[in-house]
């Protein structure tokens, strides 16, 4: 029933350093730790003959879908993070600062994919941010935020084919239908057609 | 009745006025002196040119400067220009007022992004024309933007004095003066969600998008339309090799109109080289194609021509038909 | 290329459901001029786009708009889908001039279309519109919302059969940025809302491999005012039932595990959607009109030829098509029904009745 490839569906790529760029602002929780260190290391570094930037790399921080790792990137000594208590608190400082810069500014976001699609909405639709300056990096398991078509529920963090919405109790099957705008997988009733003829859950692998 | 179906329209010169010594502008109303259709900032018309025999000589696009919400008229701005292949010349010299034209509907290939918080609009001379449309457009929806313009001296600056009087946000560069406009000045400081327009020759074209790139502004927020002529068909003969027909497809028809001004039907639907209908074999000759249909592989064959859009590179093909 | 063609004039039933009781059914007159979708016996996905420049005397496609004997019937239905759902409607806010266009798009059709039903009169920005099939008569000014009972885009398209959606045009590509859907074929406004044309095709079977939608787009993005185009889509429901959204298939997905070999000519229905594409003038936008036709196998089987052509277009279909279109199960079922009136028979190519 999985549509391999469709095209709604979000390809995440690496991070890796923009040249063209003239200012980078990084954005991450918890599990996107180790991407923010590895981006924090090439931007200082400076890689494929681009200038070192390091003094212009800004980094928020919070560890929402953690574990928090906060602390390693406060000992890496590449610039001072900015530390938020949740996801809400850094979009808003986020948007504060990229009000201020300018069109050459480009936005690494690296976390769970719920995180991710929350900064980037609140980037586009808050200053005017476009999805070409934004490069995003999925970190951590591979669960997903879903949306009951029915009830229109999100759930921010599914992680099998097959679920029971928390809003309506429908028993959902997870799409690979995705909205940008919204950020969210399509969840649609599995037994419209057989009434508790559910499938077996299985993991979902991406 | 299908309301909405216009194939050209017929439009009367209402007027002509000397702007600069090499621009004329033109006002155009429609022929039966109904309301033209409104159109977006940025668009363009075809002009069709007849010379006095009611031949087409030249069709031209040229950019729409009145406001695009007015229905009453349109205007067009012409620079004169020696070198060309005569459209400028024959809007200056032959057309008087309450001569007649045909125009196609408004197209634009230059809109501006209903998403920018600012534009920035860069001119270089004639290149004007169409920001004249869309600051209008601008102004009515209160989205900041600002103007420079870059000009020669004063014969290339259409519009100049309106300009300096209604655009606070305007800012001139006389060439001949010394003054040149720095794109990278210009772009350094915009903000986030600002998208760049440039229309004008193509050096400046390429000066801004050189500094936008240099500045590291996406791709998709800068803007050009360049002037430059419209591929203009040449005429050709087409020979229908099973109906052992020859028929003459003249610069301004497809090879699908020039068949069916002659009495044949070939299959076509989409008309736009978009639904692989009008696939046609060629026996013989060269095709310039334009269709999305072919892959690249069979246009480089020439085995085979989507009859309405591609046309003939030489002076005669033959079709399987 | 004008052709002139005569708009049948629609005899308007009394309001009947497309819910609950089921009371939608289709005269004979509108059984003859149904969009039947079928020139061949044999379908599969192409770029099946035309001129939408008239077409025979009395047919679907003569109108810009067509209004039907179904009329009151859908205008009910959209209205109690709105009621239940306001969100099947939404434009979004970049969209106004885009909603202004719409509105004079369709009063300008359906009053050149159906003067006796619709007059429009424009004196200056003041406009006033005259719908006595519903009994509306509204002045208003023209680039004004206030001055309407609601906004523009859903103020008109709640008069006009069909869902309608809208799109801008930007950087080369089209977005689904509005839309009006209250009987569509199982896709969500709500949900595709902002998409490109990519992304809300993105579930559709082997036509982005057939390379169908980067043809279609590039050509949609050259399409021009005053030169519409229009295609058919078409798919099965169970039932005469005009809202098969997902946003309701918890509701309505249980139909079509009750189709039998008893109720199956009245049950199943052929669903055409017209869809006609317009370029709008002061947006530069495209408007997207899916004027949507119902018909059970039994009443379709009333006309011997279509009868013949579905049977083969359906026993035939890939499975991958017949299960992205929700029919898969019930197939069987309708083929074997459609076998009585299927002697073999050579038919004429195109899909006129006769
Ligand atoms: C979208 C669009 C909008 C436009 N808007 C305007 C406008 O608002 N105002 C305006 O004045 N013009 C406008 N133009 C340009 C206009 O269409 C004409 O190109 C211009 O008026 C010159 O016309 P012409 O027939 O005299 O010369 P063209 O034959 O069109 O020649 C134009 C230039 O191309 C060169 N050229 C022509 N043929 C050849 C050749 N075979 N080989 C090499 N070089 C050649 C010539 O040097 C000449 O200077 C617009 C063009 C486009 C594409
Ligand atoms: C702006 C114009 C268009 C809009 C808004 C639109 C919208 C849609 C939507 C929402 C779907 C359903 C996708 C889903 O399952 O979620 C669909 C299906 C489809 N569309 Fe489009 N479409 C447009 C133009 C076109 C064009 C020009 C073609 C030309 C080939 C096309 C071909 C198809 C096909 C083949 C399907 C699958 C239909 C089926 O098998 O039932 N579409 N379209
Ligand atoms: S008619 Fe469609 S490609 Fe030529």
């Amino acid at each position: 029933m999985s549509m391999p490839g469709i095209k709604s569906k979000p390809v995440y790529t690496g991070l890796t350093p923009d040249p063209g760029a003239c200012q980078h602002v990084l954005a991450g929780e918890g599990p996107g730790t180790e991407a923010l260190l590895r981006m924090r290391r090439e931007l200082a570094e400076g890689n494929d003959g681009m200038a070192p930037a390091a003094s212009s790399v800004a980094l928020f921080y919070t560890a929402g879908a953690g574990p928090d790792r906060g602390d390693e990137l406060a000992r890496d000594g590449h610039g001072s993070p900015r530390f938020f208590p949740d996801t809400d608190g850094l979009c808003q400082a986020l948007n504060e600062y990229l009000a201020d810069a300018g069109m050459g500014v480009r936005l690494y976001v690296a976390g769970s994919e719920a995180f991710l699609w929350r900064v980037v909405a609140s980037a586009r639709d808050g200053v005017g941010m476009s999805e070409a300056a934004i490069q995003m990096e999925r970190c951590g398991p591979p669960a997903r935020p879903v949306c009951c078509i029915h009830c229109k529920t999100t759930d921010p963090a599914v992680s099998t084919t097959v679920y029971q919405c928390p809003g309506c109790g429908l028993n959902l099957f997870v799409r690979d239908h995705f909205s940008r705008r919204l950020g969210v997988y399509q969840g649609v009733c599995v037994d419209a057609e057989a009434p508790g003829d559910v499938p077996e859950p299985e993991e979902l692998d991406s | 009745m299908i309301t909405s179906q216009q194939p050209s329209i017929p439009v009367r010169v209402a007027g002509i006025d000397q702007v600069t010594p090499s621009v004329k502008t033109f006002t155009l109303e429609h022929a039966e002196g109904i309301t033209l259709p409104c159109f977006s900032g940025g668009s363009h018309v075809v002009v069709t040119m007849k010379d006095a025999q009611g031949q087409v000589c030249h069709r031209n696009p040229y950019s729409l400067t009145s406001p695009p919400d007015d229905g009453r008229c349109y205007r067009i701005s012409v620079r004169r220009d020696d070198a060309g292949r005569g459209g400028s010349l024959f809007m200056h010299e032959r057309l008087g007022e309450g001569d007649l034209l045909e125009i196609s509907a408004p197209v634009n290939l230059f809109p501006l992004n209903v998403l920018a918080r600012r534009h920035v609009l860069i001119a270089g001379g004639i290149g004007i024309t169409p920001f004249l449309a869309q600051m209008h457009e601008l102004r009515q929806r209160g989205v900041p933007y600002e103007l420079h313009y870059q000009f020669r001296d004063d014969d290339g600056a259409p519009y100049r004095d309106a300009i300096a009087a209604r655009e606070p946000t305007a800012t001139f560069y006389e060439s001949d003066r010394g003054e040149y406009l720095d794109p990278l000045a210009i772009l350094r400081d915009q903000p986030l969600g600002t998208h760049v327009y440039v229309c004008g020759p193509a050096g400046l074209i390429e000066r801004v998008s050189d500094a936008a790139a240099q500045l590291g502004w996406p791709a998709r927020h800068v803007h050009a339309e360049a002037f430059t002529a419209p591929p203009v068909g040449e005429p050709f003969t087409v020979v229908c090799n099973r109906s052992e027909r020859e028929i003459e497809v003249p610069g301004t028809a497809s090879v699908l109109e020039a068949l069916e001004g002659a009495g044949l039907e070939p299959p076509c639907s989409c008309r736009g080289g978009a639904c692989g209908e009008c696939e046609t074999r060629v026996l013989e000759g060269d095709i310039e194609h334009y269709d999305h249909f072919l892959s690249d592989d069979v246009k480089a064959a020439n085995s085979r021509m989507m009859i309405c859009v591609s046309r003939a590179r030489s002076q005669r093909v033959v079709l399987d038909l | 290329m004008q052709a002139e063609t005569t708009v049948a004039e629609p005899n308007v039933k009394p309001v009947e459901t497309f819910r609950d009781d089921f009371t939608y059914s289709n005269s004979p007159e509108a059984i003859r001029r149904f969009p039947f979708p079928f020139p061949e016996d044999s379908y599969m996905y192409s770029v099946n786009i035309e001129p939408h420049n008239g077409g025979p005397p009395g047919s679907a496609y003569a109108p810009a708009f067509d209004i039907d004997e179904h009329y009151l019937s859908e205008i009910e239905e959209r209205r109690r889908v709105l009621e239940e759902d306001p969100s099947r409607c939404t434009v979004l806010p970049h969209m106004m001039t885009a909603q202004w266009d719409t509105l004079e798009l369709l009063m300008e059709s359906l009053s050149t279309d159906y003067p006796q039903h619709f007059t429009l009169t424009r004196d200056g920005d003041r406009w006033t519109w005259e719908n006595r099939l519903l009994g509306i008569r509204d002045t208003f000014t023209f680039g004004d919302p206030e001055t309407l009972p609601r906004e523009p885009f859903e103020y008109i398209t709640r008069q006009v059969q069909g869902d309608f959606t809208l799109h801008d045009q930007r950087d080369d590509m089209l977005y689904m940025d509005g839309g009006m859907l209250t009987c569509q074929a199982d896709w969500s406004l709500q949900f595709d809302l902002g998409m490109n044309f990519h992304e809300w095709h993105g579930p559709v079977p082997r036509a982005h491999e057939m390379g169908i939608f980067d043809r279609a787009l590039k050509y949609l993005l050259n399409l021009q005012v005053g030169h519409p185009v229009r295609r058919l889509n078409w798919t099965m429901t169970v039932n005469p039932r005009m809202d098969t959204s997902p946003e309701n298939y918890h509701k309505w997905g249980i139909d079509r595990a009750r189709v039998t070999p008893e109720n199956v000519g009245d049950k199943a229905h052929l669903r055409v959607e017209l869809q006609a594409l317009y370029r709008l003038p002061r947006s530069n936008a495209v408007l997207f009109s899916i004027r949507c036709y119902l018909i059970s196998v039994n009443e379709l089987a009333t006309i011997p030829k279509w009868a013949k052509r579905f049977h083969r277009v359906l026993k035939t279909l890939p499975d991958d098509l017949a299960d992205y279109k929700g029919f898969i199960d019930y197939r069987p079922l309708v083929v074997d029904y459609l076998s009585q009136f299927d002697d073999g028979e050579e038919l004429t190519p195109g899909a006129a009745p006769g």
